[in-house]
């Protein structure tokens, strides 16, 4: 079932608050390219939720994800997801900010960081972000990052990475996953991933979205947004 | 009684299984050995001031067989019998117009003085007593009361019947035979039961200079006071009081030991202001001087281990309540955030879906009602950013962060709108710092920054942490307009919340500033220690 550029995105609501999941159904009716096919309360009721549309044929795109639930929190349950579904992009949704949380959440595979009193209207921007295979962060988090990587002692010779490394670098600060970098570079996802680690490790960072940053900064990324 | 026993009998005696008939191990026979050699020296001491052959002036052994048969158990008796019949048998030799019928009558006498005072004492105040309660004190002296006058009752009744005094001297002979006994039972058994339990910390506590200065006042003081024939026999009493202020029972008893052996050893010398007195009354004034030296600073030292204990035991209370107050906060900031904050979000959400709606409407006439969405919109968002604030102070992680990265997140999230530049300079790391100060040094940094940014009218502001091992100091600084601190009144800008605060976290705080010239509030705290240091 091959994606075209103008089918609805299929969304799915995981909160373990309904007023929450009541609240975004609410808000997604005034989206006509977002369509929310399924809420859950759990970890446990979005993989329920996820199996049962997977076999409808109806596999969603992207799931909101609130990361404070019990007893599976968010980042779990986000691993999980991102375990069984590798094409499911999941965005988080929550109320806290703290540095160590955003990481746990992009490292679990997030590929959004959204807090929930941002402006709503960032949700659906997220939402089509994901689905188009960016990364997007809450400008507020977004800066902190930005402020812990200039804290970071970083080698600042851009000039010990190869020139892979350097086209792999400028995709990846343009939010791109490993899987449009491969297949922009025409190579496989799993050298992509090898050169991603490479990068890390030559310019002493931690995480992908460090990495980005540091893109970003240096302006080598493909600026896209 | 049953722990002392535990660790007084060997396991394998136990095991043997013939418990009646068993021989003594040699464990059991050195044991009363000892006691029965220690229970007659100390009789020897008390001899060295007799009123007549058989009835000493003090008689320590007394507090010498209780003590042991209170912290051994009362199945040591054997060494009290054993020393108890030493000290008689050379009575009998010395002195041969003693019956042997009346050394018997003292025998039985002084074994149930030792065997009742040392169980009465168990029921009364309990095993292991260190005499550090007013209580511990007074049930002392009704278990001493009680077998001293068993001893004296006995004995005197005994020498009546031997023919060894007259009966119109027994009323005198007991008397003296009851408080020497009773002054030697307190002197010597609470020596034995505040050195017995704790020896190396009453030793750490007296070996200091300030120990060697009592315990050489103490002596000094007994020599002047007893020896001297001018009025000053109570000159060691300053002392007393002071061992019972800094040292404790231990220091107390041993001072009460040191003046009660110096008494009698001078008395008995045949010197000093108690031997100048006729034989009668020479007696009975040692043996009330004594009394008196022991049981005030016993009591005094008694009673400050108290107060003491509970001065410790209200700043634990207090750390407590203050641990379930924030506690207490933290279930609040957690319960908001479960109820009130999501129901916020989703309220936004929803007010966004029905302004879109109207939006995809486009009708003229719902001005009024864009407007009013426009109006709940911003309610809404002011009531999560407050809300969001509340719980970022208060919420499950305190201050959810060390206070200087706290401090930053705080002056980026709110100097930002209003347009102030805010340094933020200080350690990165966790100060050393409760909880509760840290929480506190929080909410006052934010009180005077909010301070800034409505007052001030500044452009820049810095806030600034130095953090010491004694203590930690918080600045907030600002260039602004100023004002003159003493024409605030109280309550005003808050200042009344944040020297409360202060207070609460004992820090010291002040605001320095003038009309145009800026304002620095400084709170100084003080760190907290990472190890408790004695004294």
């Amino acid at each position: 079932m091959a994606t075209e550029a103008d089918e609805t995105i299929r969304v799915v609501v995981v909160d373990d608050h309904a007023v929450v999941r009541r609240g975004l159904f609410a808000f997604f009716e005034g989206e006509p390219d977002i369509d929310v096919v399924g809420d859950a309360q759990d970890a446990h009721e979005a993989l329920e939720q996820l199996a049962r549309l997977d076999a409808e044929g109806r596999r969603p795109h992207v799931v909101l994800m609130d990361l404070q639930m019990e007893p599976v929190d968010g980042i779990e349950s986000t691993r999980q997801i991102r375990a069984l579904y590798d094409d499911v992009e999941v965005v988080a949704l929550t109320s806290f900010d703290e540095e160590e949380r955003v990481h746990a959440a992009l490292e679990a595979g997030a590929s959004g960081y959204l807090l929930k009193d941002a402006d709503v209207d960032e949700i659906a921007i997220a939402v089509r972000a994901a689905h188009r295979g960016e990364l997007q962060l809450d400008p507020a988090v977004a800066r902190r990052l930005t402020e812990s990587l200039r804290a970071a002692p970083v080698s600042d010779d851009a000039a010990a990475l190869t020139s892979r490394e350097l086209d792999v670098l400028r995709l990846l600060g343009g939010g791109h996953p490993n899987k449009t970098i491969a297949s922009e570079l025409g190579i496989t996802e799993r050298t992509a991933r090898t050169h991603v680690s490479k990068i890390l490790a030559k310019l002493g960072l931690s995480s992908r979205t460090q990495a980005a940053l540091w893109a970003v900064r240096e302006g080598i990324a493909d600026a896209q947004r | 009684m049953s722990e002392a026993q535990a660790t007084a009998a060997p396991p394998a005696a136990r095991r043997a299984g013939l418990p009646a008939l068993a021989w003594p191990s040699v464990r059991q026979c050195a044991g009363v050995l000892i006691i029965a050699a220690a229970y007659f020296g100390a009789a020897k001491l008390g001899q060295t001031l007799s009123y007549t052959a058989s009835v000493s002036a003090i008689w320590p052994p007394a507090g010498f067989g209780i003590a042991v048969l209170y912290l051994f158990g009362l199945r040591w008796w054997p060494g009290i019998f054993l020393g108890e019949l030493l000290v008689n048998g050379q009575l009998l030799l010395e002195h041969t117009s003693i019956p042997v019928g009346s050394l018997v009558g003292q025998q039985a006498g002084n074994m149930a003085e030792v065997i009742v005072g040392a169980w009465l004492l168990r029921r009364l105040i309990g095993p292991r007593a260190a005499l550090d309660r007013a209580s511990q004190v007074g049930g002392m002296i009704v278990a001493i009361g009680t077998a001293t006058a068993i001893s004296a009752t006995v004995g005197t009744l005994s020498m009546l019947a031997g023919n060894v005094i007259e009966p119109s001297e027994a009323g005198k002979f007991w008397r003296t035979w009851l408080l020497g006994d009773t002054a030697g039972a307190l002197v010597v058994l609470p020596l034995v039961l505040t050195w017995v339990g704790d020896p190396a910390r009453a030793w750490r506590r007296l070996r200091t200079v300030e120990g060697v200065l009592l315990v050489a006042s103490v002596a000094l003081l007994t020599a002047v006071g007893v020896s001297s024939g001018r009025p000053v026999t109570y000159v060691v009493f300053p002392a007393l009081i002071w061992a019972a202020f800094r040292f404790g029972p231990p220091g107390v008893t041993l001072s009460t030991a040191i003046t009660a052996g110096m008494t009698i050893g001078i008395t008995a010398d045949r010197v000093g202001v108690f031997f100048k007195q006729p034989i009668d009354d020479r007696t009975l004034s040692t043996q009330l001087y004594v009394l008196v030296a022991a049981l005030t600073p016993l009591f005094l030292s008694a009673v400050i281990s108290e107060r003491e204990r509970s001065a410790v035991q209200l700043v634990e209370a207090r750390r407590r309540e203050n641990e379930r107050a924030l506690e207490e906060r933290r279930r609040i900031a957690r319960e908001l955030h479960d109820s009130v904050s999501q129901a916020l979000f989703s309220s936004v959400l929803h007010t966004r879906a029905a302004q879109k709606a109207l939006e995809s409407e486009n009708g003229d006439q719902s001005e009024r009602l864009r407007q009013t969405l426009e109006t709940i919109d911003g309610l809404t968002k002011q009531a999560q950013s407050e809300m969001r604030r509340f719980i970022f102070e208060w919420g499950p992680r305190g201050i959810g962060d060390d206070l200087v990265p706290a401090f930053k997140r705080h002056a980026s999230s709110s100097a930002d709108d209003a347009g102030l530049a805010v340094e933020v300079v200080g350690p990165p790391g966790r100060l050393p710092l409760t909880r509760e100060t840290e929480s506190h040094l929080y909410s006052i940094g934010r009180e005077a920054l909010a301070n800034v940014i409505k007052h001030a009218g500044a452009d820049t502001a810095r806030i600034r942490i130095d953090a010491t091992a004694r203590n930690v100091i918080l600045e907030i600084a600002d260039n602004g307009c100023g004002f003159d601190p003493e024409s605030v009144r109280v309550g005003h800008f808050g200042l009344d919340s944040m020297r409360s605060r202060a207070a609460e976290i004992d820090a010291d705080f002040s605001i320095t500033s003038a009309r145009g010239e800026g304002t620095v509030v400084r709170v100084d705290a003080p760190a907290e220690r990472s190890d408790s240091d004695g004294d």
